[in-house]
């Protein structure tokens, strides 16, 4: 969904991706899943940096 | 015949009447004519004075006396019964015969004391009986009268005893037995007319004659009978008896015999004819038998095809009965039976053979007579239950087969049949690590594990070790399915500790595919704790395993159990592709799972060909990542198609949802190549789908690490994953035996990113 965001510049897409690997890295972490909710954490901040920028144009 | 004294004869002038006093003929005494027969000469010396008379006419009722035949039974006390003319009475006149025989061959026969008359002119002939027997002692010859006879106080006689006149009486009836044997022959002859029935009736007369004259009547009945029955064999030889070429031949053989007399070889004749009847019958019984036995079988067919097994193995049951009459032995046979069809079901994976197995194993448990039977009976039963079990889902018919196996130890106790305690125990342990795979948590796993310690403890190395090593493969599968579930490697450790001691006695070339089997499991143990630790140690010994089990299971001879190893082959170069640079490794994974769809048919095995084309695209698609271009990535994604063909979410749904999982990532890595949206649209719309099934609750069963990070959790020697066990490959063993089955994976255990 990032992907499609970024190439469709929808930041409705972008916001609904970030909202996706949230409740992924919530329950990551909630689970004790350190790599995992690192991994998540690394997408969480790219797709948020997507959003942001297609939320500025 | 009648005796009488020569004197009387000769002073009727050999020529008389007899007159029976006491037998009425018309209301007056019966007579009859007499005629000489005997005169009874003597050899040498005098004539006794006794002749032998015939009377032409007698009365039937007469009573015919015995003579006797030795001085015992004509001397001491006696009594004659004699004629009195003069007084024209009988009476019964007592005395004494004495021991003496004089010159004429006679007996003094006195009255010990003095009566008023004795015997009188004209008693002559009268019978003289001895006590109180009717055995004739000998004949009044002569009294001693003196002057006035009638009036005389002392009288004397003497007496012509009985074995004077036997020999005289004897050859009389030898004759005349001659003289009717002749005539018996000569009505034979013309009775029978039949060539050979002269020969017979000398043979009857030989028989029946010898010395035989003094009863003569019964030598006459024998020489009869045996006639009659001789006439009955020749009768039968001409008329047969309309019972089939057999009896006719032997009838005709057997009159022939009877006409020479040769009733031995007549008698070898009947034990020929029975023999081959023996022989005729055991041939058309087992025509019978096969003539009921495949209008059962077609019976048993018909009730397969509608489903009905319990009527199918009543049929089969009938077989049993009449293939073996001998009741004693029918439970056997019985368990014979059905542990065909639990062969037929299990290597040839026909499901309904299993079924019939089942309702088999319930008839056996009805059969059943002692504590060991019911227990075989039971045993079975799990044993029918557990294969089929194992190749349904649910748990229902593994909860029986468990249920069944523990009915069987309560009576298969270890203090009593220690070796079937063991073995049965070993099955429970099957049924139970099957049932723990389908279910969640570790409990049922842990009771496998403890089922098949206690049968190690009596199927040890030194007594059983064949037997031995099969339970500690099993143990071993139930180690690493157990250690699958638990966190740490000590489990794996433990099941790779088992795998390696039943090799020692489960040698390639000792028994090969057992051998395989438990290579097989060895590589699954390594695979897993490979999975855990870091480096490729353990993957390439799980590798190394693979393929020594697949030099054992080939395609010719097990195909199954070869495409499950070349499977699990594929996940183990998959895993180490993974963790080595380069491609090598993926592009053997991919030849190895597409060597297992080749016996993995759709057709055959349709869940097991889907799980291996989902580990084809997922090997695929981690080849398609590290090649450039976009044609392996479309391999994985034909793939994916493929398996959600038979994984559907109606049937599967983790499988359809992890396969939907892997799909949506193989798109994702596609549309990153790829111009546009519409890939990674897809690939959104296809893991939205899966997140359906897979729900928070339960998706972590799917949902797995990005490769980066699932190379640091296994560095961290952590749990990377959670696959669910799936059974692949087994054979069918007899329930009393090892009752091994091998496990191999299926895969979920390949899965994309997120």
């Amino acid at each position: 969904m990032m992907l499609i965001a970024d190439r469709t510049s929808d930041g409705a897409v972008a916001q609904t991706a970030v909202q996706q690997i949230q409740t992924a890295y919530e329950t990551a972490r909630f689970g004790g899943h350190e790599q995992l909710s690192a991994y998540f954490q690394a997408r969480l901040t790219k797709a948020k940096a997507i959003r942001d920028r297609l939320k500025g144009q | 015949m009648i005796v009488t004294c020569r004197h009387v004869w000769r002073d009727a002038g050999e020529r008389g009447e007899a007159v029976f006093p006491f037998l009425k003929r018309g209301g007056v005494a019966a007579t009859s004519a007499l005629a000489l027969i005997d005169g009874c000469k003597a050899t040498d010396g005098d004539d006794p004075d006794v002749v032998l008379l015939r009377a032409a006419d007698p009365p039937e009722e007469l009573t015919e006396l015995q003579i006797a035949r030795d001085k015992d039974y004509e001397t001491g006390e006696a009594r004659a019964l004699a004629r009195l003319p003069t007084r024209r009475i009988d009476r019964e006149i007592p005395g004494h015969i004495g021991s003496h025989i004089d010159e004429k061959g006679r007996r003094a026969f006195s009255q010990p004391v003095a009566t008023g008359y004795w015997l009188e002119k004209g008693s002559s002939g009268s019978p003289i009986f001895v006590g109180t027997g009717q055995q004739l002692a000998g004949l009044v010859s002569m009294a001693e009268l003196g002057d006035e006879p009638q009036d005389a106080p002392v009288r004397e006689a003497y007496v012509v005893p009985g074995t004077i006149i036997w020999p005289f009486v004897k050859a009389v009836a030898l004759r005349e037995l001659d003289a009717r044997q002749r005539t018996i022959q000569q009505a034979l002859l013309q009775g029978s007319q039949a060539a050979g029935a002269r020969e017979l009736i000398f043979e009857i007369a030989r028989r029946s004659g010898g010395d035989a004259a003094a009863t003569f009547e019964q030598a006459l009945a024998n020489a009869r009978a045996a006639y009659e029955e001789g006439l009955k064999a020749i009768d039968a030889g001409a008329r047969g008896g309309n019972l089939g070429a057999l009896v006719d031949g032997f009838l005709k053989k057997l009159a022939e015999r009877t006409r020479l007399g040769d009733f031995s070889g007549g008698a070898e004749e009947a034990d020929r004819a029975f023999a081959e009847w023996e022989r005729i019958e055991a041939t058309r019984r087992a025509a019978a038998v096969a003539a009921g036995v495949r209008i059962l079988s077609e019976g048993a067919r018909q009730d397969m095809l509608r489903r009905d097994f319990r009527a199918a193995a009543q049929r089969i049951s009938r077989i049993v009965e009449l293939e073996q009459p001998d009741a004693s032995a029918r439970f056997v046979a019985l368990r014979g039976k059905r542990d065909e069809y639990c062969v037929e079901g299990s290597d040839n994976g026909i499901n309904a053979s299993l079924e019939v197995a089942i309702e088999l194993a319930r008839l056996e448990l009805k059969a059943a007579r002692d504590a060991d039977e019911r227990s075989s009976a039971e045993n079975d039963l799990g044993f029918a239950l557990c294969a089929l079990g194992e190749r349904e889902s649910g748990k229902e018919r593994l909860d029986q087969a468990a249920a069944a196996y523990r009915a069987a130890l309560e009576e298969r106790t270890r203090e009593r049949v220690p070796l079937d305690w063991a073995a049965t125990q070993n099955n429970l342990g099957i049924a139970l690590k099957v049932l723990g795979e389908r279910e969640s948590g570790t409990a049922r796993l842990g009771e496998a594990v403890a089922a098949y310690r206690a049968a190690l403890e009596e199927r040890t190395r030194a007594r059983v070790p064949l037997d031995w090593a099969a339970t500690q493969t099993n143990l071993g599968n139930a180690l690493t399915a157990l250690g699958g579930r638990e966190s740490g490697t000590a489990r794996l450790e433990e099941a790779v500790a088992a795998y390696r001691a039943a090799l020692k006695e489960r040698t390639r070339e000792r028994v090969p595919l057992d051998w395989a089997t438990t290579q097989m499991g060895f590589g699954n143990a390594l695979f897993r704790l490979g999975e855990r630790e870091s480096g490729t140690a353990r993957l390439e010994e799980a590798v190394a395993a693979y393929r020594a089990a697949l030099e054992e299971r080939t395609r010719e001879r097990v195909p199954l159990d070869w495409a499950a190893t070349q499977s699990n082959l594929g996940k183990a170069l998959w895993r180490l592709g993974e963790r080595e640079s380069g491609t090598a490794r993926l592009q053997e994974a991919v030849a190895a799972f597409r060597a297992a769809l080749e016996e993995r048919t759709r057709d055959r095995v349709p869940l097991q060909w889907a799980a291996t084309q989902t580990n084809l695209g997922t090997a695929l698609s981690r080849l398609g990542e590290r090649e450039s271009g976009t044609a392996r990535l479309q391999e994985a994604v034909a793939a994916y198609r493929e398996a959600l063909e038979e994984r559907t979410r109606e049937r599967v749904p983790p499988d359809w949802a992890q396969t939907q999982n892997n799909l949506g990532y193989a798109l994702f890595k596609l549309g990153e190549r790829e111009h546009g949206t519409a890939r990674l649209e897809e690939a959104v719309a296809v893991i939205r789908s899966a997140l359906q099934e897979a729900t928070r609750e339960r998706g972590r069963r799917i949902v797995s690490l990005p490769r980066s990070a699932r190379s640091a959790s296994a560095r961290a020697g952590r749990r990377g994953s959670r696959k669910r066990s799936r059974p692949i490959a087994r054979r069918c063993r007899s329930s009393r035996a090892s009752g091994l089955r091998s496990t191999g994976r299926s895969s979920s255990a390949a899965r994309g990113l997120l």
